[in-house]
Parts: C-alpha cells; structure tokens; sequence
C-alpha cells in the first residue's frame, strides 16, 4: 500500500512542474511570433543583407570615377538593397517544351538585369542564386559578375557560408574574387596618376 | 567518262558548300568577361629584379564606360552591346533597339567558312538544330585599350519548324574562350576570357 503523501508535499513538485511548463510553452509562443513573417514583413535574409551592405562602404566604386563614366551613381548612394525575394520557380512540369522555353526566358530576363545598374535588378538576380534549377543559378552567377558592382560582396560571402553545396561554394568563391578585381575604368585612371607621377617625378 | 565524273565531283562539290554555308545567322548580344594582365611595376635594385602584374577585369559595361570615359560617348543605363551577324557592333537599349553604330572601336569577325558541326538541317524547311564550332575574334579599338581576343565559337543554333504563318524562330547561343595579347595605357596587357552571344528572331519563311 502507498501512503498518501501529506497535501503540502503533494502540492508544491506538482504546481512547479505545471508553472514551468506554462513558463516554456509561453516563451515558445512570444518566440514564435517573433520568429514567424508577417505579411509585408522582409523575406529572410533580407534585414542581414540591408547590414552587410551598409557595412561594406570601402568596397563600392569611388563617387568620382561613377561621375566620370557618365552612367549612374554608384549602388550605395541611391537605395540601399533592402529585400532579396525568393526565386521564382517554373511554372511547368520538368522536361515540357514550355519549361525549357521558361527558362530560356529567365535566362534571357537575367541578363537583360545584368546591364542595369539599379539595387531592384540587383536584388532580382541575387534571388536567382537560390533557384533549384541549377541552369537558372549558373545564369545568375553570370549576370552578378556581369552586373559588376561590389556591392553584393557581403552577401555572396555569406551564402557561401551557409551553403554546403560544394559547386555553389566554388562559384560563389569564383564571383567573389572576381568582383573584388579592379575593374579595367580603375585601373586605366591609375595608370594615367602614375604617369603622371612619374612625369612630375622625373621633372 | 573523264567529263562525266568531273561533272559529278563538281556537282557534290557545289552540294557540300552550299550545305554548309547557306544557313541564317542572328544578331547577338555581346557578353564579355574578361581578365586582363598586365605589368604593373617592374623595379630593379643592384642584382635583383622585381615585378608586378596587376590583374583587372572587363566586361560589356566596362567597354561602354569606356566609351563614355575616353571618347564621351554616353548611353543609357542598360544599354548592351549587340554584334551583327556581318561583324558590325551597335548598342541597344533595354529593348533591343540600336541607339548608335560603335564598329569604329570595335569590331567582331566570324570565321563560318570553316565551320563544323553537330546535328542536323532541313533543306525543305530549314528547321535545324546544330552545334557549330568555327573560329571568332572580338576586336577593341579605344585609345586606350587595344586588342583582338580570338578563340573558337562553341554555338547551340535552332531554327523553329515553321508554324500556320511560316514564322520561324532562330535562336543562337555561343560560347567561346577567347584570348590575346594588346594594350592598355600604353602598357603590354594580356587578355584571357570568355565570350558569350546570345540571339534570337523570327523569320518568315518564303
């Protein structure tokens, strides 16, 4: 036979348990509706990616040289890149004439972003890179080193950091070190300062 | 007899040149992506030498930044680079119309008389599917920047079945390795790359 434990002894481990239960269980919810995206609220990546780029001011083109190239000013100074969506995915089946033609046209759509110089088309074709059709992510990769801007850096290094796909990691590396390359503008303008120096130098 | 088979040979000749020379080409997009090398200082101090090369890049919007910076001809934002099947290189907008002639800086040449190929040609209908493989070279001609880039053209061509109206569609898609030896700045550079061309346009079939 058990003895019935006294109502003091009983009460106390039992209340404590519950308490405790209720303390986590809220504690999942306010971290739920924490964690959940609400409409309207910025898809993931997004408000790391706004921070790395507003972090990486050493990497964009100098104000000066952007002047000088007669196209706009460089990515940093007008919107800073606030939103990368998610790719957009095919609307037909795999292997149907209509899919291979969608893709053709997603393709032909990133490199057309390539040659605009805005943080819209940048953020369109950054989503690409996350797209499961691998011809789709290799036509990103090309239309972010055709694109040219530093500006993704921060954002190229930390999906390599997330990603365990070792192809992707080869070509986020490749686009990296590309991007991080002097462009042939820049080099030209000091080449013509060291002239110059030199000239001034030798005088 | 001797006429006869002269005849013959001639006319099989005739055949095989016409096969593979008579097929449509397209006006293409230019896509250049390119590493450039070249001396960036080169010191000598008592018995040692040193040097250093100085690795750069160039693409499509660097050439018409170039444009803009050396010869202050601007484009919109978006302009490409569009090569006609002669060698001719215009830029276009975002929509593929020409806003300018550019082929006194650069130039594109394709070497299609010597193509080879891959699959197959209607003669009827001139539906087609072939890879072709031929030689291709990119000049650019800029006062500071001079240099042909040269390499073999590796084209995924299509030409659509004609459909109710007879239109057909053509697309090309080429990738080449290109490189060459030029200059920039004055300075020796070295060129190594790709280049990519991609076109597409309906034809009515007669």
């Amino acid at each position: 036979m058990v003895e019935k434990p006294s109502s003091k002894t009983d009460w106390t481990p039992t209340m404590n348990r519950r308490y405790c239960t209720l303390l986590a269980g809220a504690a999942v919810m306010v971290a739920a509706i924490r964690l959940i995206p609400r409409k309207g609220a910025p898809a993931p990546y997004a408000s790391n990616l706004t921070y790395l780029i507003s972090s990486q001011k050493n990497a964009r083109v100098p104000d000066d040289l952007a002047a000088k190239t007669g196209r706009g000013p460089a990515l940093s100074n007008r919107k800073i890149l606030t939103d990368v969506s998610l790719p957009v995915e095919s609307p037909y089946p795999p292997g149907a004439t209509e899919n291979e033609q969608w893709i053709a046209d997603q393709i032909a759509g990133l490199n057309r972003l390539s040659a605009l110089d805005d943080s819209v088309s940048l953020s369109s074709i950054l989503a690409e890179l996350r797209n499961p059709l691998p011809e789709i992510r290799s036509a990103a990769y090309s239309a972010v080193r055709a694109f040219g801007s530093r500006e993704p850096i921060p954002y190229l290094e930390q999906m390599r950091r997330e990603t365990s796909d070792t192809a992707d990691q080869q070509a986020l590396t490749d686009t990296i070190e590309h991007l991080k390359l002097p462009t042939m503008v820049e080099a030209l303008e000091s080449i013509s300062v060291a002239a110059q120096t030199e000239n001034q130098d030798s005088r | 007899m001797k006429s006869r088979t002269l005849k013959l040979l001639l006319a099989s000749g005739l055949f095989l040149f016409t096969a593979l020379s008579a097929r449509a080409s397209v006006d293409s997009t230019l896509r250049l992506d390119i590493n450039c090398y070249y001396q960036e200082k080169a010191t000598s101090s008592g018995s040692k030498e040193t040097g250093n090369v100085k690795v750069i890049r160039l693409d499509t919007k660097q050439l018409l930044a170039l444009l803009s910076t050396q010869l202050n001809i601007n484009y919109t934002d978006g302009s490409e680079l569009e090569i006609a099947t002669d060698g001719r290189v215009f830029v276009t907008d975002t929509k593929g119309n020409r806003l300018g002639d550019v082929s006194n800086y650069f130039s594109a040449s394709f070497d299609t008389q010597s193509r080879i190929y891959d699959g197959s040609r209607n003669t009827l209908t001139n539906q087609e599917s072939t890879r072709n493989y031929f030689p291709l070279s990119f000049t650019i001609d800029l006062p500071d920047l001079k240099v042909t880039v040269s390499g073999i053209a590796n084209e995924l061509y299509k030409v659509s079945i004609p459909n109710g109206d007879r239109v057909q569609i053509v697309t090309g898609r080429t990738q080449s390795s290109v490189s060459g030896s030029g200059n920039l700045g004055g300075l020796i550079a070295h060129f190594t790359g790709t280049l990519a061309l991609d076109g597409r346009k309906a034809l009515v079939k007669n």
